[in-house]
């Protein structure tokens, strides 16, 4: 791993490389012939870049996804009202795992490279072009937090000692004079409506949208559980029920096999996935003849997925084994929310079992 | 010279074949390798065990 390959997109300049950096070349497959013909160093080698493919072998265009990336589109698109009018921002609501900021992240690297191939890398006022910011927040972000986020995506040197209104006047004069078109907030279920503090962020996202020209896209955790645009709301909530009117509100539903539809995006998933796998032994249905071991490990959560893919590639590795198989994936752990859905999964098919066991007795 | 050579060595050959037959000579044996298992074809793999496996799979974005 090469540290040059650490990197954040909170920052401006990894965001500039992220959105800068040419595709992955997937290294070319060898036979176990092959591979044992390769010297030590030339397999470790080889080895490393195979890690480093499966963890980075591009974005899989889900239906999920381009659904969001559509509407984002249209979102954007349509939001080039003149100062004195209100844009309306766009809001990816799911449960984690989901791949709500790879969704928000991939629409706006598209954006950004648009933009700056069509208006040049600097303003017109000679300013670096920024097309998109980025911030995520965190637990109990504040109103100077928030500022300060944007701020240092910038690099603006007044970051660390200014006032939450200091800041705030930094954040637009930096939108401003960046040309920046897209606001990315991602983590908004960090923000609490019932917290005082909570309000106040909110209350200011709602000044920013009035301020700068510029499209939010929020990505949070059950965002509508937590009432953060609940309708109806009254009283000092009512700001709440305001933004429950800007905001468009995007769902990113997990995958699913209840029905034909369903079973045939999830075997386009997996077979996406083979396709991109750099494994001696692999071959056309390795992981498609998977397909119910898989959804059950990991409930149709891309993220989880994609975890569980990543890590067996690298075990199928170290090991020698050089496939994908049933035995292979269950020697590995992934996140606890799909471990505790598969248990549950295999409980309930075991009792189903036993059920139809004694009624055919 | 070598023309004439020619001529002679291909009716040397070709006398001692039966009719219908080449003159080639015959491929040296090869060692015995080790049957490779099939690997997963990417887009530029043409491998036959692939063909059309893959035309429902998603794209994937760079």
């Amino acid at each position: 791993m090469s540290a040059g390959n650490l990197y954040t997109l909170s920052r401006k300049e990894g965001w500039r490389r992220w959105a800068d950096t040419a595709s992955r070349t997937r290294p070319e497959p060898l036979t176990i012939a092959q591979l044992r013909r390769l010297g030590e160093d030339a397999k470790a080698d080889y080895d490393d870049a195979r890690h480093d493919w499966h963890a980075n072998f591009g974005t899989i265009k889900t239906p999920q996804l381009a659904a969001i990336h559509d509407q984002l589109d249209e979102i954007v698109a349509t939001n080039r009202q003149d100062p004195d009018r209100v844009r309306c921002a766009a809001v990816i609501d799911a449960l984690p795992g989901l791949g709500k900021t790879t969704i928000a992240d991939t629409f706006a690297r598209d954006f950004d490279r648009t933009q700056r191939r069509r208006h040049g890398e600097l303003t017109d006022a000679g300013h670096e072009h920024l097309p998109v910011f980025r911030v995520g927040l965190s637990s109990r972000t504040t109103l100077r937090t928030l500022n300060r986020n944007i701020c240092e995506f910038y690099g603006h040197p007044g970051s660390d000692r200014a006032n939450a209104a200091q800041l705030a006047s930094f954040a637009v004069d930096c939108v401003l004079s960046c040309g920046t078109r897209i606001g990315i907030i991602d983590d908004l279920h960090f923000v609490d409506p019932n917290r005082r503090d909570g309000v106040d962020v909110s209350n200011h996202l709602k000044w920013l949208a009035n301020e700068l020209p510029v499209t939010f896209l929020y990505a949070g955790v059950g965002l509508a559980e937590r009432r953060l645009f609940s309708e109806g709301l009254t009283g000092d909530s009512a700001v709440m029920a305001q933004t429950a009117r800007r905001w468009t509100r995007l769902e990113l539903p997990p995958f699913q096999i209840t029905d034909k539809a369903g079973k045939r995006h999830w075997l386009s998933l997996l077979k996406a996935t083979e396709r991109q796998l750099v494994l001696a032994r692999s071959h056309p249905g390795m992981l498609s003849q998977l397909e119910d071991y898989l959804f059950a490990r990991t409930t149709g959560h891309i993220g989880s997925y994609i975890t569980l893919i990543t890590r067996g590639c690298y075990k199928a590795i170290r090991s020698g084994q050089e496939l994908l198989d049933e035995q292979q994936f269950d020697a590995i752990r992934i996140d606890e929310a799909a471990e505790v859905a598969r248990r549950q999964l295999h409980a309930t098919t075991a009792r189903r079992h036993r059920t139809s066991a004694a009624s055919g007795r | 010279m070598a023309a004439r050579l020619a001529t002679e060595y291909a009716a040397l050959t070709t006398a001692a074949l039966p009719a219908g037959e080449s003159a080639a000579p015959a491929p040296l044996p090869q060692p015995l390798a080790e049957p490779e298992p099939a690997v997963a074809g990417g887009d530029d793999d043409d491998g036959d065990l692939d063909e059309g496996f893959y035309d429902d799979a998603f794209e994937v974005l760079g």
